[in-house]
This record gives structure tokens, C-alpha cells and sequence, in this order.
């Protein structure tokens, strides 16, 4: 349905260029979930924004292809690209409290959505959108329709980015840290809702978490990013069970510990290294435990390990 | 909204204490020596004015009396009676009135007309030609004195090109005109001063306007617009400007200070039969209620407009409107 | 800001601060600079309203004097009336707001209204109530723009104090003791200045333009004393005919007011990168 080849997205800054997606592939299969994890500042933002052609004006998308079903994104024209957005194609974000306009009734936004791409009337379309914010579970959807964003708390606020984006029933959600922001009983009323929308829609949802918890709730494939590359990408069940690259290993063993009330937090040491400041060989080396000569010399290529699981390092397989 | 409304109308009664205070004071400044007035008329006029406006405004009597005396006659509007024809003050600002709300208004939206569309358009093609040669004017319209400005354009349109009308607001002739020959009579002897008063807030207004809009686009909330499909009109037109306008409305309020004040020098230059040129007069005639009568009214057209951008401020947030 | 836009930046200030001592020196050498006298009359038919000409460099007025020396006495007024003005406002601005931001509670409250009193009030109209009750003069002139233009640096440096105060050395110069006035003006003000140096040299350009326009209205500078303004008041008696009386001195105002606002923006991207307000991003 979507498949993602060799996207790079570079920022050229006066500290030199930031290469926040760096010859990133991955495939969405139709129905099926793909999550994608890594650290704050990996690159997972930009490369879903560079999806849709949304990164801000300062970066730039230098190669690569996103087909949607066989069409390539970067090649379409505006026209052809706003038929996709929010239509075909949607996405939520990170921050619920400032994405959605606080002059514009809740209303007014979500039927401009619909209105955009489908040749309705706007009685109907208000009639979509008081259903759409019922099946979000929004209270009161006739009155919330009237409403304006700062009467909504936060996790409210989501549900109604949930409800603008599914608007157009899209075949792909795109759904950015789409539970970061909020309070944790509120995270997994959010999840269980994009869960049951997804299978109602039959759509694709990309979600995209530092939280491997988030994760492994929603998504069937993972791929794991780390300065801005794919170092890890497989089967989900596979990659929990079957982690082979360190850096996927360390993830998954801090989150463990906290389960098991270790009193050792994190066996991932250092921080994430700066995207503008990259080692010549593996990008993991600095932090890694097993890294050797070799591994500092010459970035490694994804390798594919097992059928499905691919895994960027030398020390593996 | 109410409430809003409230809080904001409860601020002009300390404000009507503050100006009565300025203004009061600034009477009791007035030097008594009539030589140190060089200017226009004979001292002895300037000395005897300022005697009778002693008496008028009871500036002999105890400084509490004198106060009550005086704050009743800002909130009646009642300044007593010209000295040079005797008639109330409040009755020739009247007929002054018209005019200079004409002026006034339509230079307001003049520069909104204007300096929207041009900070918009600088603001989303930043770094282009059309923003860097705005902000080049933008610049060098701070610094011009519009008097001059003024001067250039009567020369060059009055005179040289003989295309406009360098001043008054009708000619004599006027009153045999049908209705709508005497609007547009009107609206002929309008562009210079309108032009040049417009200039006085155009500057600011469309930089504010830049510089505002610059700050919306990078909102989150265009982010979602862009990925919803809208088209790029709808999204900088609708959900962006509404929002930049918010803190250009602020600065409307701070700008009819400026305004009001340019009225002044530009209906003198162009001969407008408005406040200001009323002012002028009462001035060089040292005619003293007149003075203080417009500076109170000018204060209260302030004020008002204020008042106008507080309102127009909750229209566009409902953050406000539904406090 | 990277360093190429700062050496751009640098330049700009350079150019600015040029053309300003230029100017001071053109005033204060005005003897040496031209040998008219700027209040000498010649009313021979044959030396009024002279286009400028090799003897008469910018020409004559409608008296027979000449423009160029009148623009060069004249600048010493409109500099020096800029100048003046701008400390009465910076002395009162920089004092209230100071008081405004370190004592907070009633005083702020208080002072803050008055503030907002003062800058509803059409600045211009308060100016010529003053004036028509002082008498035009140009002592009066610089008073009154004075004493009208102090709010904006009032609250610059009430929100400097208030986010200064705090600070741990301040905190640290409270706890040994220091009384009010010391801490107020040794160790929380000239950490404040920056913001009053770009306002203040900004608020010159303003004051400039306020007083060219009394004085072309014939209420400040006072005949025969010449200033830019009131050289236009001629200018626009004969603006058919003589238009160097009227373009010279609005140039020159023109390019000194820019001058300080090109400085002034300048020293801000400099000093501090906080205050960009509505400059260039």
C-alpha cells in the first residue's frame, strides 16, 4: 500500500547538515500496522512529516520515494497531493493542546476536513462530523460541535484530531506520539480507541512511540530508528522475542527492568549522538558495548537475518 | 464577553481621573509672565486669556473645588465658551466633528486594506524580493516626517501634475452639487490627506502584521490544516491570519493615539476643516476652553477606539469571547 | 545569529553611527563650515528664493538667507532636541520603571496605570496643550517630548527587573545586606541596560520627528532661530517655486532619524537577541 525507499531528509544548518532520515525504507501493508520506535530526536518525526511532504521549511527532502499505491508522492503536484492528505492519507500529532486552531470552532475544523475532499453539503458533513466525535466517544457532540479547542481538556482534544483524521475514511493514519503528551490513564483510552478504529476502517496506522509499550499495542511490524537510520525492522512478535541489534537489545531490556523493579535503570549508556554530528562507522558504536575496530570503521548495511528481519550491524547474524 | 466588556469599561474611570489630573495641572503651568509668550499675537491678549480662563475654570479657587469644578466639566463635555466668538466649545467641535471621523476612519481602513495583504504577502514568501523591498520601505517610511511627505505629494500632485486638490474639504461651489457629485467632491479633496495620514500607520501595521504572521505559520495547528488537504489560500487566509490579526489588533489601539495626533498636523497643512485644524487655530489664538475642550475629546475618540479594538480582540478569540 | 549576519550587522551600526557624528560635526563646526551667517538678510530682489548655485549651495529663503548655513545651525537644534529629550525620558522611564519592577505590589500597580493613562492619551494633543499654555519654546519643546515619551522604556525596564530580582546574586546582595537604592542601580540596572540603549537610541529618531513637526507648525523652534522644521514652514510658503527650500531639510531629517533607527536596530541584534521584536528574523 505505501512503500517508503531511501527517504532522506537533511536540514542544512550553519552547524552543518542534520541528516534527521537517512535512506529509510519501510513498507505499510494494507490493514496492517507499522510501528516506529527510537529516542526523542532519532528522526521519527521527520520522516513521518516528509511523508506527506509537512517537514518544516527548513528541511529539505533530498532523495527518495514514498509510492502510495504505486504513485509517488514527492513527484505529485499540489493538487494531487492535497487529494491525498487528510483524505487518503491522515495524520495526528504529538501535541493535541496547540495542533488544533484555537480561533476555529471545533466544528468549523472538523467539517473543512471533510468538505476538502468529499462533495457533500455542509448539513451533511456536520451530521459526519457530530458522528465522528460520538464514535471518538466525545460527550455532548452536538455541544463540543459548537465548542472551541481551550474548552476541551488534552486527551479530548486528540479524540477530536482522531475524528477530523478519519473523517475521510483513510486507507493510512499516521499517528505521531499520538500519546505522549497525555496523562497515562488517558494514553490507553487513546490506544484502545485507535485499535477499534483500525479495525472497524480496515486501515493501515503508522504509529510512531518512543514507548515500546505503545508499540507492541498496536503494531503487527517495528522498525526501530536510531540517528535517523532503520537499524532494526521486523515482524513485531519476532523483534520482541528476537531482538538482534544491540541498540533494539537495550531498548527492550531497560523497559524490562523497570518492570521488574531493577534498581539498574538503563543499560543504554550516553545519549542519542547529534544528527549533525555523526561517527564514520556505526552509528551506535560510541554507545555500544560489543562495538570493535570494524564496527567504527565502515557504516553497516541492513542485512536480512531471517526472512522479515532485518537488522543493521556487523555483530549480528 | 461581558464580563470582558466590563473589566475593560472600568478602567476609563481612572483614566478620565488621570487625564483631569495632566490637564489640570498643565493650566496651572501656564506662566504668568505674558512677555515669555513671543509667539503670534500681542502679550497683552495671551495675559488677559489666561486671566479670563482663570475665571472660567475657577483656577482661583481651592484646589478641591477646582478639581470637582473641572472633572465635571470633562464628564459633561461642557468647556464653556470660545473666547474669540463666545460660542460653547462643545458646539464647534460638533460641527469640526464630521471631518475628521472621516478622515480618520477611512485612513483606518486604508492601512488595514493595505498593510495586511503586504505583511501577509511578506510574511509567506520571506526572503523574497517583494518582503525584502517592503521591509526596505517599511524602514524608510519610519523615518520620513510625514509632514514633508506630505509637502512632496501636494507639490508634485497639487502643482506639477495639477491632479489633486491641495486642501479644504469643498470648495464654496459644492452646495449647487447633486449628492452624489458632492461625495465624490469629497472623496477627491480626501486622497491627499488621507494618503498621508494612512502612511503614519502603515509602516508599523504591516510589519506588525509580518512579523505576527511569521510567528503563526510555525504553529502546529497549520501543520494540521496543511495535512488535512486544505488549500494553501484557505490556510493562510483563514487559519492563519485569524490569528496574527489578534496581536495587530493590540496595536491598532496603540496606533489611533498616533493617528489622532498626525489629524492634527495634516488637516492644518491641508486646510481640513476638522478638530485638529481647530486646534491650530485655538492655539495660535490662545483661545483656551477650545484648547482643552478638543485635547479632552481627542482623549475620548481615543479612548473609544481603544474600546473598538478591546471588542474587536474578543470577535476574533473566543478565548475571550467565552470567558 | 551566525557570524556573517553579525558582521553584516556590525557594518549597519557602523554606517548609522557615521552618518550621526557626521552630522554632530557639521553642527558644531557650522563656523568653519560655511562663511553665511544663518539670520543674515538680504531682501535685494536679486537675492531672495536663489536656486542653489555655486555661491548659495542649497540656495536662498524668501529673506535672502542662506539654506545651507541655516541647516547647519539648525542642526544643532533639531540633534540637540533630540538628545535632550530622549534623557528626560530615559532619567523618568528608567526611575519608575525601576521602581515599578523591584518593588512590585501597589507601587507597580499604581505606576503601571499611570502608564497606560499616558500612552492612551494622543501624545501630540498632550504636546500642544502643554505648549499652548507654556508658550512655544525650545526649552518647552524638549521637556514635553520628554515628559510624554518615557512609557515604552518604563516597561522595558520594569519586565527587565522583574526577571532580574531574582536572580541568585541579587538574592545574594539582598542577603548581605545592601540597601534598595544600591542594589536597585548597582546590581540589578546595569544588567537592565541593554533594551534602554536601543530604546533610547531609537526614541532620539522619534524625538527628532516630533520636534521637526512642532516646529513646522510653527510651535517650537521659534523664527529666527532656524531649525529643519521650521525652514519647511518657508518651504511650504513657496512650495511652487522654491523647491530646494523644502527638500533639504526634509532630507536631512530624513537620513538622521534613519541613521539612529538603523543603529538602533542594529544595536539590538547585537546586544540582544531576545528583543528582535518585530525586526528581521
Amino acid at each position: 500500500m505505501l512503500k517508503v525507499r531511501n527517504l532522506k531528509t537533511y536540514f542544512y544548518t550553519q552547524r552543518g547538515t542534520v541528516k534527521a532520515c537517512d535512506d529509510v525504507s519501510f513498507d505499510i501493508d494494507h490493514g496492517r500496522n507499522l510501528g516506529l520506535v527510537g529516542e526523542s530526536g532519532c528522526g521519527k518525526s521527520m520522516c513521518c512529516l516528509s511523508l506527506l511532504k509537512l517537514i518544516p521549511p527548513e528541511g529539505n527532502i533530498v532523495s527518495g520515494e514514498v509510492l502510495y499505491k504505486g504513485r509517488d508522492i514527492f513527484s505529485m503536484d499540489n493538487k494531487e497531493l492535497r487529494k491525498i492528505r487528510g483524505n487518503k492519507i491522515s495524520m495526528i500529532f504529538q501535541e493535541p493542546m496547540t495542533s488544533l486552531n484555537p480561533v476555529l470552532s471545533v466544528g468549523e475544523q472538523m467539517t473543512e476536513a471533510v468538505l476538502a475532499h468529499k462533495d457533500i453539503n455542509y448539513g451533511e458533513a456536520k451530521a459526519l462530523s457530530i458522528e465522528l466525535l460520538n464514535k471518538v466517544k466525545i460527550d455532548r457532540p452536538k455541544n463540543r460541535f459548537n465548542e472551541y479547542p481551550h474548552n476541551l481538556s488534552g486527551g479530548m482534544r486528540q479524540r477530536v484530531m482522531i475524528a477530523m483524521a478519519i473523517s475521510c475514511r483513510p486507507d493510512i493514519l499516521i499517528a505521531d506520539e499520538p500519546t505522549t503528551a497525555l496523562d497515562v490513564t488517558i494514553q490507553a483510552g487513546i490506544l484502545e480507541l485507535l485499535d477499534e478504529l483500525q479495525n472497524e476502517y480496515n486501515m493501515s496506522v503508522l504509529i510512531v512511540s518512543h514507548d515500546f509499550g505503545v508499540i507492541a499495542r498496536l503494531a503487527d511490524r517495528v522498525a526501530v530508528m536510531y540517528a535517523g537510520e532503520i537499524v532494526e525492522y521486523a515482524a513485531a512478535e519476532d523483534l520482541f522475542k528476537n531482538p538482534l541489534h544491540p541498540y533494539t537489545k537495550g531498548l527492550l531490556s531497560s523497559i524490562k527492568q523497570i518492570d521488574k523493579r531493577d534498581k539498574r535503570l538503563s543499560t543504554l549508556k550516553g545519549a542519542v549522538c547529534e544528527l549533525d554530528n555523526l561517527p564514520k562507522g556505526c552509528r551506535f558504536s560510541p554507545r555500544c558495548d560489543l562495538a570493535s575496530s570494524e564496527c567504527r570503521e565502515a557504516l553497516p548495511g541492513l542485512k536480512e537475518i531471517s526472512p522479515g528481519h532485518f537488522v543493521r550491524c556487523v555483530k549480528s547474524g | 464577553m461581558l464580563r470582558y466588556i466590563t473589566k475593560r469599561l472600568l478602567l476609563i474611570p481612572p483614566m478620565l481621573i488621570g487625564i483631569s489630573l495632566i490637564t489640570l495641572l498643565a493650566m496651572h503651568l501656564t506662566p504668568g509672565d505674558p512677555a515669555s509668550m513671543r509667539y503670534g499675537l500681542n502679550p497683552e491678549v495671551s495675559g488677559s486669556a489666561r486671566a479670563h480662563l482663570k475665571e472660567l475654570y475657577g483656577l482661583d479657587k481651592p484646589v478641591i473645588i477646582q478639581y470637582g469644578g473641572w472633572l465635571k466639566r470633562i464628564v459633561t463635555l461642557d468647556f464653556g465658551d470660545s473666547f474669540i466668538d463666545d460660542r460653547p466649545v462643545i458646539e464647534k467641535i460638533k460641527e469640526r466633528l464630521p471631518a475628521t471621523l472621516i478622515l480618520q476612519i477611512s485612513a483606518l481602513i486604508l492601512i488595514f486594506s493595505l498593510a495586511l495583504p503586504i505583511g501577509v504577502m511578506s510574511a509567506v514568501k520571506q526572503n523574497s524580493f517583494f518582503d525584502k523591498a517592503t521591509t526596505f520601505l517599511v524602514f524608510i517610511g519610519f523615518a520620513t516626517p510625514t509632514f514633508w511627505l506630505a509637502l512632496l505629494l501636494m507639490r508634485f500632485f497639487g502643482f506639477q501634475l495639477e491632479w489633486l486638490p491641495i486642501s479644504g474639504m469643498s470648495p464654496w461651489y459644492a452646495q449647487d452639487y447633486s449628492l452624489p457629485r458632492r461625495i465624490l467632491d469629497l472623496l477627491w479633496h480626501l486622497i491627499l490627506p488621507l494618503f498621508t495620514l494612512a502612511f503614519t500607520g502603515l509602516a508599523g501595521i504591516s510589519r506588525y502584521t509580518r512579523y505576527s504572521m511569521l510567528e503563526v505559520i510555525r504553529q502546529d495547528y497549520i501543520r494540521t490544516a496543511r495535512a488535512k488537504g486544505l488549500k494553501e489560500n484557505k490556510i493562510i487566509y483563514h487559519h492563519a491570519l485569524k490569528n496574527a490579526l489578534l496581536p495587530v489588533i493590540t496595536i491598532l489601539g496603540l496606533t489611533l493615539p498616533a493617528l489622532i495626533g498626525g489629524s492634527f498636523i495634516f488637516e492644518t497643512i491641508f486646510a481640513w476643516p476638522g478638530m485638529g485644524r481647530l486646534m491650530y487655530t485655538a492655539i495660535l489664538q490662545y483661545d483656551y476652553p477650545v484648547v482643552m475642550g478638543v485635547g479632552i475629546i481627542s482623549v475620548f475618540l481615543t479612548l473609544i477606539g481603544i474600546l473598538i479594538s478591546d471588542i474587536l480582540y474578543a470577535v476574533v478569540d473566543p478565548r475571550i469571547r467565552y470567558e | 545569529m551566525n557570524k556573517k549576519k553579525k558582521d553584516w550587522r556590525k557594518r549597519y551600526a557602523f554606517v548609522g553611527l557615521s552618518v550621526i557624528i557626521a552630522m554632530f560635526a557639521a553642527a558644531i563646526f557650522a563656523d568653519f563650515i560655511t562663511a553665511y551667517s544663518p539670520n543674515e538678510t538680504n531682501l535685494a530682489p536679486e537675492a531672495k528664493l536663489q536656486p542653489p548655485s555655486r555661491e548659495h549651495l542649497l540656495g536662498t529663503d524668501d529673506l535672502g538667507r542662506d539654506v545651507f548655513a541655516r541647516m547647519l545651525y539648525g542642526a544643532r537644534i533639531s540633534l540637540s532636541v533630540g538628545f535632550v529629550a530622549v534623557i528626560i525620558s530615559v532619567v523618568i522611564g528608567v526611575i519608575l520603571g525601576a521602581i515599578s519592577g523591584y518593588y512590585g505590589g501597589w507601587v507597580d500597580i499604581f505606576i503601571m496605570r499611570v502608564v497606560e493613562i499616558v500612552m492612551c492619551f494622543p501624545t501630540l494633543f498632550l504636546i500642544l496643550m502643554l505648549l499652548a499654555f507654556l508658550g512655544p519654546s525650545i526649552i518647552t519643546v524638549m521637556v514635553v517630548i520628554g515628559v510624554t515619551g518615557w512609557t515604552g522604556l518604563a516597561r522595558l525596564v520594569r519586565a527587565e527587573f522583574l526577571s532580574v530580582k531574582e536572580r541568585d546574586y541579587v538574592q545574594a546582595a539582598r542577603a548581605l545586606g545592601a540597601s534598595d537604592f544600591r542594589i536597585i542601580f548597582r546590581h540589578i540596572l546595569p544588567n537592565a541596560l541593554s533594551p534602554v540603549y536601543v530604546s533610547a537610541v531609537l526614541g532620539v529618531g522619534g524625538a527628532i520627528l516630533i520636534e521637526s513637526a512642532l516646529s513646522f507648525l510653527g510651535l517650537g523652534v521659534q523664527i529666527p532661530m532656524s531649525s529643519w522644521g521650521n525652514i519647511l514652514t518657508s518651504g511650504m510658503h513657496y512650495i511652487e517655486s522654491a523647491w530646494w527650500l523644502m527638500l533639504f531639510p526634509g532630507l536631512a531629517i530624513l537620513i538622521t532619524v534613519l541613521s539612529y533607527n538603523i543603529l538602533g536596530e542594529a544595536l539590538r541584534d547585537l546586544l540582544d537577541p531576545r528583543l528582535k521584536g518585530y525586526g528581521q528574523k
